[in-house]
This record gives C-alpha cells, sequence and structure tokens, in this order.
C-alpha cells in the first residue's frame, strides 16, 4: 500500500508579528510548521508502516523553499520519499489553483490512498482535500478522527467521523482522499540523534511547473477564482490596564469583569 | 568500597534517619536543572548517587568529608537544588549528596554592624523576610530568590536582579565558615576589610562544591526604603541604543538598582502587553531618597542624551508591576517540570556571558548571526534573543536566551538543540575575550572551556584544586574538565 501525505507548512500564527506602523504583516523569519492536522495524517500513516500495513509514505506539498528543512525532517521520521512543488509563478494561487496543481503531480506520483488534514491553521477553508479529490475522480471523507486499519486490506477505508450529535462510521473504496482531524495522538516519530547525520538525497525532490505543464493562466493569481481582498489582523490594542489590589475591592472587580466577558457565571 | 559497605558505614557515621535511598529521591538528585527535560521524561543517562545524607553540624560534615576524602567517594554538596549548569549532576556510581536541610539556621542578625549570620541550608528568602520586617535587605535577589539558599548561593557566586547597586554575591559576603575534604574547618573572619594576603574568601566563594563545602556565611545588610522605589521604562529602536544609555547612566557614577536592556525578541516574551515589537529599556532607582532622586536625574539625563534612539517612554506602573512578579516559586519550577512529562517543549535555556562596553554588542549580532545561520536545528527555534541585565563601569552581561520546538527524542534534547547553541555562544565570547560564565558557574558542561576562560591564570585555579582536593572527591566535573565525563556531555 502507498500512502500519499498532502503536508502544508504553515506560518506559525501564535508568533505572528505585525507592523503596526504599517499595517503589514512582517513575513522575514515567520516560522514555518507542519500543519497540526497534516502532522496527524503523516503519524498515522507512518503508524500503518511500522505495524506493516503500508509499504510507504510519500509526503507531498505545495510552498516556499524554505520549507526543506521541515521536509528533510519528515524523512528523519520515517517518511520514504517527500515532494516540494515550489514555483514562482504559484505565488497567490487560491485553493482552487491549489487543488489543480496537487493534482496533476498526483495524477502521475501512483497511490493507493491519500491522506490529507481536513483543516489547516492559517486558511482553514478545508477546502484542498475535498477538491483534489473531485479532480481525480476518487471518494473523499473530511474530519476522520479513526480509520479501522484492518480495512485497508480489503481494499476500503471505514472511517469514524465525529459531529456534536453523533458519531458516524463510512466506508470509502480506494483509492480515496481521506481529511484526518487534527488529534493529540498518534504523535509523528521523534528524530533519533543519529537520523540528523543520515544522508537524505535522492529521498527528496523539488519540482517546478516546467515538470507540472500547467498553463500560466492557470495558476498563481491569474488562475484563482478568489482574490484575497483585504487583510484584517484581529487585536491588537493597547490594553487598559488597571491595577487592584489584592482586596475585597479589587477581588470584586475581577470577578465583575470575568462575568461580564463571561468567564464566570 | 562497595555501594553496600558505604551505605553501612554513613549510617553508622550519621544514623539512619540523615541518609537518605528513597529510589525516588536518588533519581532527583542524580541531575539538576541542567537535564530538567530528559529528568521530566525519566529518561536520564547518568548513575544515581548512592545516597543524600542531611548532616546537622559543620563537625557531621567535616566527619563525611573525611570519610569520602579516605574512601574516594565522590561529595556532591546541595543547597536549594535550582542549579541550572549541570553543578548537582553525578557522573560517579559511588557519590554521597551532602544536603544543608538541616543547616536551616539564622544565626544572627547584627543591626548595628550591618550583617547577618546564617547556616548555609538557610534559604535566601527567609533571611530576607526575617530583614524586612525589621527594615532591611540583603540586597540580593536572583529570580530563584524564593528556593535558593546561601551555601549555592555563595558556591555560585549567583548575582541577583538589584546588584547594579548591591553588586553580587561576592561583594556581600563578610566572612564564612567552609569544610575542606580532609576536615579541616575554616572560618574567615567578618571584619569590614583586610590587606592580610590575597583575600581567601574567593577560595571558598564561587567553588561550586568542588573545593570545600560551606556551612555558614556571613553577608552585609541594607537599609530598605521601598517608598522610595522608583521605575523607568523606554521602547527603543535597537538593543546597541539600550545598551548606550546603560553605559551611559554607569560611567556617570549613578547606581540604579536595576538596568536592563532587552532585544527584541527577549522583550516580545517578557512585556507581551507593551513591547510593540521593540527593544525594552529599563530602570529601578532605590535607596534614601536624597539618592534615589539624583539617580532618576541621571537616568533622566542618559535617555535625553540618545534620545533618537529612544522611541517612547512606557509608564512605570508598567514596569513596577513586571518586577513584582518576576521571581520563581517552587510552585513554577514544579509546574514546568510537570509540563514537560507531558509536552514536547519547556520554558527554555539562557547562557549568561559578560564583555566590556565595546564588545557586548559585536557579541551578540555575532552570536545571533552564527546560530541563526549555523545552528541545523534553526527552524525549530520558537526564541532567539537576550538582554543585559548586570552593568558595571566598565562592561555588561549578556544573558541570551532561546527555546525551541523539540522534534527529537527527549534524551537527545541536549545534544540536538542546547549544546550546538551554548557551544556558538561559549566560543564568541572566549573569542572576543569576554567571559562565558557571568553568574551560573561553569557547572559541568562548559568545564571544556575551563581552560581558555582562564587563560595562562587557569594555573592558580589548577592549583587550588590540587592542593585542597588532592584526591579529587569534591563534585566530579564541575568546573574542571573530567575526560571519563565526557561521554555525558556529548
Ligand atoms: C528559576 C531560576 C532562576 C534563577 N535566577 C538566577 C539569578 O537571577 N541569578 C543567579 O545568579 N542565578 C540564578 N539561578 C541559578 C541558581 O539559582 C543559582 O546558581 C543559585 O545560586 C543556586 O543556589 P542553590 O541553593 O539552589 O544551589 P544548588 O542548586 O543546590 O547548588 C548549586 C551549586 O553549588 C554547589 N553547592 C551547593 N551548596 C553548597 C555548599 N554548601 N558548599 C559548597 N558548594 C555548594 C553545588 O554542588 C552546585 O554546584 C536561577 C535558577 C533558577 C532555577
Amino acid at each position: 500500500m502507498r500512502i500519499v501525505c498532502l503536508a502544508k507548512l504553515v506560518p506559525d500564527v501564535d508568533n505572528f508579528q505585525y507592523d503596526h506602523e504599517r499595517s503589514a504583516l512582517i513575513r522575514e523569519n515567520v516560522r514555518l510548521l507542519l500543519n497540526p492536522a497534516d502532522a496527524t495524517a503523516v503519524a498515522i500513516a507512518l503508524k500503518l508502516k511500522a505495524d506493516s500495513r503500508a509499504g510507504s509514505v510519500h509526503t507531498v506539498t505545495l510552498g516556499p523553499r524554505s520549507a526543506m528543512p521541515h521536509l528533510e525532517d519528515l524523512l528523519r521520521r520515517g517518511v520514504d520519499r517527500a515532494t516540494l512543488i515550489s514555483d514562482p509563478a504559484y505565488a497567490g494561487s487560491d485553493t482552487h489553483v491549489t487543488s489543480h496543481i496537487l493534482a496533476a503531480f498526483l495524477s502521475r506520483c501512483g497511490f493507493d490512498v491519500i491522506f490529507a488534514g481536513t483543516h489547516t491553521l492559517d486558511g482553514g477553508t478545508g477546502h484542498v482535500g475535498p477538491q483534489v479529490a473531485e479532480i481525480l475522480g476518487i471518494p473523499h471523507m473530511a474530519g476522520i478522527s479513526h480509520m479501522d486499519p484492518e480495512s485497508l486490506s480489503e481494499g476500503r477505508a471505514q472511517v469514524r467521523v465525529e459531529s456534536e450529535e453523533a458519531s458516524y462510521t463510512f466506508a470509502l473504496q480506494l483509492p480515496a482522499v481521506l481529511g484526518f482531524a487534527y488529534a493529540p495522538e498518534p504523535k509523528l516519530p521523534f528524530i533519533r540523534y543519529e537520523a540528523l547525520k543520515r544522508d537524505l538525497s535522492g529521498r527528496v525532490e523539488v519540482i517546478d511547473n516546467q515538470a507540472l505543464g500547467l498553463a500560466p493562466e492557470q495558476v498563481g493569481v491569474l488562475g484563482s477564482l478568489t482574490r484575497v481582498r483585504k487583510i484584517h489582523v484581529k487585536g491588537f490594542r493597547s490594553p487598559n490596564t488597571r491595577f487592584v489590589r489584592p482586596d475585597d475591592e479589587g477581588i470584586e472587580r475581577v470577578y465583575r469583569f470575568l462575568r461580564e466577558k463571561g468567564f464566570v457565571r | 568500597m562497595d555501594k553496600d559497605l558505604l551505605l553501612k558505614e554513613v549510617r553508622a557515621l550519621l544514623g539512619d534517619a540523615q541518609v537518605n535511598t528513597d529510589p525516588e529521591a536518588l533519581y532527583d538528585a542524580s541531575a539538576d536543572r541542567y537535564k530538567k527535560y530528559a529528568k521530566a521524561r525519566r529518561v536520564l543517562d547518568v548513575p544515581p548517587p548512592a545516597a543524600i545524607v542531611y548532616p546537622r553540624s559543620t563537625e557531621e560534615v567535616a566527619r563525611l568529608l573525611s570519610f569520602c576524602n579516605e574512601h574516594g567517594i565522590n561529595v556532591i554538596p546541595r543547597a536549594g537544588k535550582t542549579s541550572t549548569e549541570g553543578g548537582l549532576e553525578n557522573w560517579k556510581e559511588l557519590t554521597l549528596v551532602i544536603d544543608a536541610l538541616h543547616l536551616d539556621k539564622i544565626l544572627k542578625i547584627d543591626e548595628y554592624n550591618m550583617q547577618a549570620t546564617v547556616q548555609a541550608g538557610v534559604p535566601l528568602q527567609k533571611l530576607e523576610d526575617a530583614l524586612r520586617e525589621r527594615g532591611y535587605t540583603t540586597g540580593h535577589s536572583p529570580q530563584s530568590k524564593p528556593v535558593a539558599k546561601f551555601g549555592g548561593l555563595v558556591a555560585t557566586r549567583s548575582i541577583g536582579q538589584f546588584s547594579t547597586l548591591y553588586g553580587g554575591i561576592e561583594d556581600m559576603v563578610v566572612g564564612l565558615e567552609c569544610v575542606f575534604p580532609n576536615g579541616q574547618i575554616c572560618r574567615i573572619k567578618n571584619v569590614p576589610r583586610r590587606s592580610g594576603g590575597p583575600d581567601i574568601r574567593h577560595i571558598a566563594i564561587g567553588n561550586e562544591g568542588s573545593l570545600c563545602y560551606i556551612t555558614e556565611v556571613t553577608v552585609k545588610i541594607y537599609r530598605y526604603f521601598p517608598e522610595n522605589n522608583r521605575f523607568y521604562g523606554y521602547l527603543t529602536k535597537d538593543l546597541a541604543t539600550g545598551i548606550q544609555v546603560l553605559r551611559e547612566v554607569m560611567v556617570n557614577g549613578y547606581r540604579p538598582s536595576v538596568a536592563r536592556a532587552y532585544s527584541e525578541e527577549d522583550a516580545r516574551q517578557h512585556f507581551y502587553h507593551f513591547h510593540k515589537g521593540k527593544c525594552v529599556l529599563l530602570f529601578m532607582a532605590e535607596g534614601n531618597r536624597h539618592i534615589v532622586d539624583a539617580t532618576c536625574k541621571g537616568i533622566e539625563e542618559a535617555v535625553a542624551k540618545f534620545k533618537d534612539g529612544i522611541l517612547e517612554q512606557v509608564s512605570s506602573e508598567l514596569i513596577e508591576n513586571w518586577f513584582n512578579h518576576l521571581n520563581w516559586s517552587q510552585q513554577d519550577i514544579d509546574d514546568e517540570f510537570e509540563g514537560m512529562k507531558e509536552k514536547d517543549s519547556h520554558d527554555g535555556f539562557t547562557t549568561e556571558v559578560s564583555a566590556d562596553w565595546e564588545t557586548i554588542p559585536k557579541l551578540y549580532d555575532n552570536v545571533i548571526r552564527r546560530i541563526r545561520s549555523e545552528f541545523p536545528r534553526a527552524h525549530d527555534l520558537t526564541l532567539l534573543g537576550g538582554h543585559s541585565s548586570h552593568s558595571y563601569i566598565n562592561g555588561t552581561n549578556m544573558y541570551f536566551v532561546y527555546n525551541y520546538e523539540i522534534n527529537c527524542a527527549p534524551e537527545d534534547e541536549m545534544r540536538v538543540y542546547h549544546h550546538p547553541i551554548q557551544r556558538i555562544i561559549v566560543e564568541e565570547t572566549l573569542k572576543l575575550g569576554g567571559s562565558m560564565c557571568h553568574h551560573h558557574g561553569i557547572g559541568k558542561y562548559r568545564n571544556e572551556w575551563t581552560q581558555q576562560e582562564h587563560g595562562s591564570a587557569y594555573f592558580m585555579l589548577k592549583k587550588l584544586k590540587e592542593a585542597f582536593d588532592p584526591n579529587g572527591i569534591m563534585n566530579f566535573g564541575a568546573i574542571f574538565y573530567q575526560e571519563e565525563g565526557a561521554k555525558f556531555q556529548k
């Protein structure tokens, strides 16, 4: 069984910097991290491989070159092959174009099943998984919280999806795109000290539009069906700091404040 | 001698109640906060000591030391357990940890002569509380004040947050009592000053348990005027501006108790509510009213002189409030420890160096540049910055702070992350003639550079070890490089 995982590197949103004078996001030195739900998907794939239920795990990433150290880390964690699709022409691509680019690669790389995270930390639209499935003409399921590993050997994937009201079980015919919800377990395996020195050459490839051959008007801003009109950064107001003493009056004030904000009832 | 016989002998020497062989306590005693993450994950690679012993008097310490000296048993002196550089880490199979638990008495507070005498196991907070009740202070306030004890504070040459006014522990210690491996008890008397040959207090101060066991300490005390405290805070355009202002204040002869300059990254973690992505400069003036008035004037003049680099002034209330919550209690330390059991992260690491005024900004830039470009795990860094927090007439310190997402196995964390970063900091510091260890001590992981740190004067240091600890029983690996310990370092 060949598993391909869609793995996106997202900016570390907790440590985002914003230039308040120029009202712009500071993009230099922004730390990247593997999208948490994608990490769950890769971790599940690696677990299947460790349990001899999968033969190979291949990650596919559309993103900037700065993603490279993270992809190398995925290899050190046990992924067999990593592909970075990177081309300046892809800058500004929306989820529709992104799905087409990924599908163009996937349709030629060979897979038995595609794993993905359902949501990303930065965009969060949840579009890419279903769109890729649609383009490839295969089934898709999002928000998967559990997959029965046994079912894979029967050519299908039996998965569980939770909603607020109920827990549903579905079976999908393979090949399919399985979108996993973030879960703290399983975790990605640790990188071992010895693995840091391992030669990774030949296992990570970077491909560009020349290899995929998409027309210029199909990609980037030109090909996108949606536009980002404005980025609105939530928050930063100088907090209205008020100091209170640890006496009855201070406690009462804090209590009233918390009640007003709905933190206590 | 084997472990069983050692325990039998030690029990005969002290009695059962003063000998602890509880496995959990021994695991805890096998390492300090240097390997905090591996320790929390229970993957320590160092052996546990044979026992922790709790002497009740200087004489018991002397008996224990001469016994260990005779039988070649490694000794690790221990006080508050806040050691950060491996000072408490054990590298020997046969080790006794001598804990100052019962040496816990404040012996004298002498208000007329402005000095206080305590035993080595007295927590700094305990003396400080007793002094505050009477309107005095020790002036010593490391962030670990609630937990650290006098034996450790003196043995590490610790320094507090108000050092620019009161100095480091070496400026506070008047006299002390210590015990050498052969059982010799030495009392250094308490006089205001003398020229009786070299100042032998410095053989004990900073010895990190590698020469002698400190049992008693007398420190200076100071009148305390909290009502006069004044605070200043500024956002600055860069760290170099902050350091220039610090220098200006210092060279004009002012002694604010606190004088600090933070890089953007470090400011972000400390002053999230007002840093605005800029560097931060702050001061606290303390003491009697006239001195505070003069110090404030000095600070304001220095800030005015460098106004081009000052972006705005911050409410002094914010600075005061921040200071009041800076110390780490035992609860904070325990909380971090509990957190590390579950999460692949901790609260970060620090490496503290010092150099003259001219060198510090260069040193800072070189270190940051090298880490960003050479450290193979730079993409895992979640924090990299620093601050200057202890200034002198001729220079200042740089407290590098860093944290990272831990993506390796817990047992590999030090060699994958901390060591390569620390190595760059130490190398750059020594290259520019600075000191690689401003206040945490050398411990066991920087011992590889002790000789380079001291240069030709290493001769003097080595002779002290040979003279006072000829059998090498005192804190194996602390300060002095040991080939046998290298396996734990790499
Ligand atoms: C949260 C936190 C904040 C800190 N902040 C500061 C700070 O602001 N400034 C600062 O300088 N340090 C700071 N430190 C480091 C640490 O607190 C100091 O090094 C302190 O002096 C150690 O004291 P201790 O009593 O905890 O000693 P321990 O940790 O018990 O021992 C430290 C070293 O001293 C030796 N030793 C202990 N007792 C004796 C003795 N009786 N005789 C001979 N040797 C002995 C030990 O063998 C060891 O090498 C901080 C640590 C933490 C965890």
